[in-house]
C-alpha cells in the first residue's frame, strides 16, 4: 500500500435502491429464524451476482474500486488481469462459496447450473 | 404480532452488507465502521453498532488437518454472526426509519437486506 498524504475515506454507500423483483429487502422478522434470514440473504446475493454477470454490470464505479494490481500477461503478450477479468473472477468465486454455504445449511437447496460448470472448469488437480 | 411487539424493536439488523474478508484488515474494518455509523446516525440516535469480525486465522495450523481447521474457523465465524451488522437505536421509530431508508440500498455493490429486532428476539445480537 502506498502512503500519499492524508487518506481520504471512500464511501461504500450507493445512492439508488436496486430491488430485484420478487426478492424484498425489508423483512419482517417475526417468526423468522436467524438461519432463515441468513439463507435468504445468501439467496438474494446469488441472484444479485447472476444478474451482474448476465448484464455485464460487475465493474464497480471508480470510487468503490481498489487500486489495480500490476498488469500480468500471458505467453502471447495479452493482458490476463484486466479489470473485467478480475471483477468477474471475484464474483464467480464468491458464488462458489455462497453455493457451498447454502448447500450445507439447506439440504433442499439446488445449486444454479453455473455452479457445476464452474466447478468442472476450475477443479484443481488432487 | 401486535404493536407492543414492535414498539421495542429498536435493533436494525442488516445482511448482505459485509463479508468476512472485508473485515480482516483493521484499516478496512474501521473505514467500514465509520461509513456505516455516519449513515445510520442520520435516522436517529445510535446506542450501539456491532460488526462481528472473523477470528484471527492461525495459518500454522493449516498444514496437517488444515482443512479441518479452516472449517472450524468458518463455523466459529458463523456462530459469531460474521457478515451481519447490528445497529441499536435509542427508539423503535428511528430503527424503522432506518429500515425504510436502508433496505435495498447498495453498500460496496451489495443490496442490503434488513429487518428490525427487539432485544428479546431469538435472533439475539451481540449487543449489551
Amino acid at each position: 500500500k502506498t502512503d500519499s498524504g492524508p487518506r481520504k475515506r471512500r464511501s461504500r454507500w450507493g445512492d439508488a435502491k436496486t430491488e430485484i423483483p420478487g426478492l424484498p429487502t425489508a423483512i419482517a422478522a417475526n417468526g423468522v429464524s436467524q438461519a432463515q434470514l441468513d439463507n435468504y440473504a445468501i439467496h438474494l446475493r446469488l441472484e444479485e451476482i447472476n444478474r451482474k454477470l448476465r448484464l455485464n454490470d460487475f465493474i464497480p464505479p471508480e470510487k468503490e474500486r481498489s487500486p489495480s494490481p500490476p498488469p500480468t500477461y500471458d505467453a502471447h503478450g495479452r493482458r490476463t488481469n484486466t479489470r473485467e477479468v478480475r471483477y468477474r473472477k471475484k464474483l464467480e468465486e464468491e458464488r462458489v462459496r455462497l453455493v457451498e454455504r447454502a448447500m450445507k445449511n439447506d439440504p433442499n437447496f439446488r445449486p444454479p447450473v453455473e455452479y457445476h460448470q464452474q466447478k468442472r472448469s476450475q477443479r484443481p488437480s488432487e | 404480532a401486535g404493536d407492543t411487539a414492535l414498539s421495542d424493536a429498536r435493533i436494525l439488523l442488516m445482511l448482505n452488507m459485509v463479508t468476512a474478508e472485508d473485515l480482516v484488515d483493521d484499516q478496512e474494518y474501521s473505514d467500514i465502521y465509520e461509513d456505516i455509523k455516519d449513515e445510520c446516525a442520520q435516522y436517529g440516535e445510535v446506542e450501539d453498532l456491532r460488526i462481528p469480525r472473523p477470528v484471527k486465522k492461525d495459518k500454522s495450523k493449516w498444514g496437517e488437518g488444515g482443512s479441518q481447521a479452516a472449517l472450524d474457523y468458518q463455523r466459529q465465524d458463523e456462530a459469531a454472526g460474521v457478515g451481519r451488522v447490528y445497529v441499536k437505536y435509542k427508539d423503535a421509530d428511528s430503527a424503522n426509519r432506518a429500515l425504510k431508508a436502508l433496505a435495498g440500498r447498495s453498500f460496496a455493490g451489495r443490496s442490503i437486506v434488513a429487518t428490525v429486532l427487539s432485544e428479546d428476539s431469538q435472533t439475539s445480537p451481540p449487543l449489551h
